[in-house]
């Protein structure tokens, strides 16, 4: 007997038994699922991004009202201020996104 | 055939993959013979062992739906989401309720009797990576690269595997395939 031979005895000796009927099989599978896949799978975010995200988008919105309030007082704080805007706006933008969660 | 059917259950999974619990349900009814079958091969005959190991997988199956990238077969995902579930529950097993035949009364009269019981006994002396790579290939009907990919092998280990498990079982069955040399 050649090995394909071989093979293929081996298979039909496996199969000889049938695939077993469902007999209420499926309906315990269904009785034992949880609620919602789709909620329950949906990607989680660490709290920390989430207070991080909180202040970067409250330093943002500090450091813009601050300009807009003070801007003709000191051009090197107004410069300050902005990059500390914009550092605020890059971090509230970056941090979510770096861990692959689209939760905005 | 098996591109057709991954191409026909795609509609299904998409929508159990929101959450339809009809659609799982319709998946469920489909793999589970297949897969409560192999689980019987792998727990020798132990049909409850079997039954509560698809169950578990079916449910890891509709937790992790979400993830499935359809890169491979729904069946060889569930296969090896089965195969996470046996190989958890392996170290708390006794030794022999992993690598000794069955020891259940079979009636003598029974179609196919003696070949079950021959072939069962053959299994039992494989080694469990033998086991494993072979039954998956022969009795899931998988290929070696989807075997490789459930056990989470090199493919050529998993060839390797099967190559000796079926040397040893062409020797033990000599007389259920007598022109094997």
């Amino acid at each position: 007997m050649t090995r394909p031979d071989f093979d293929h005895w081996l298979r039909e000796a496996l199969h000889a038994e049938p695939e077993p009927d469902d007999a209420g099989f499926s309906l315990r599978v269904m009785a034992a699922l949880p609620p919602h896949a789709a909620a329950s799978a949906r990607p989680t975010v660490a709290p920390w991004r989430r207070q991080a995200s909180a202040l970067a988008m409250a330093s943002a919105g500090i450091g813009l009202g601050t300009l807009a309030l003070f801007a003709s007082a000191w051009p090197l704080a107004e410069q300050g201020l902005a990059a500390g805007s914009l550092l605020g706006l890059l971090l509230w933008w970056c941090l979510p996104q770096s861990a692959g969660c689209s939760w905005r | 055939m098996q591109d057709a059917d991954a191409a026909a259950e795609a509609p299904l999974i998409a929508r159990a993959r929101a959450g339809d619990r009809a659609a799982f349900a319709a998946l469920v009814q489909a793999h589970q013979g297949y897969l409560r079958r192999l689980l019987r091969r792998w727990c020798q005959g132990d049909e409850g062992r079997a039954d509560d190991l698809a169950q578990e997988a079916f449910l890891k199956a509709w937790r992790a739906l979400p993830q499935f990238r359809g890169e491979s077969r729904f069946r060889t995902w569930l296969t090896r989401l089965a195969y996470s579930a046996l190989s958890a529950e392996r170290p708390r097993l006794p030794p022999s309720m992993d690598s000794e035949p069955p020891d259940q009364p079979v009636s003598d009269f029974a179609p196919g009797t003696a070949l079950r019981l021959d072939l069962d006994r053959a299994m039992a002396t494989l080694k469990p990576r033998e086991r494993d790579a072979l039954l998956l290939c022969f009795a899931g009907d998988l290929s070696h690269a989807e075997a490789a990919a459930v056990l989470g092998w090199p493919l050529g280990t998993l060839k390797t595997q099967v190559l000796r498990a079926r040397a040893k079982l062409r020797d033990a069955l000599h007389a259920w395939a007598p022109e094997a040399p």
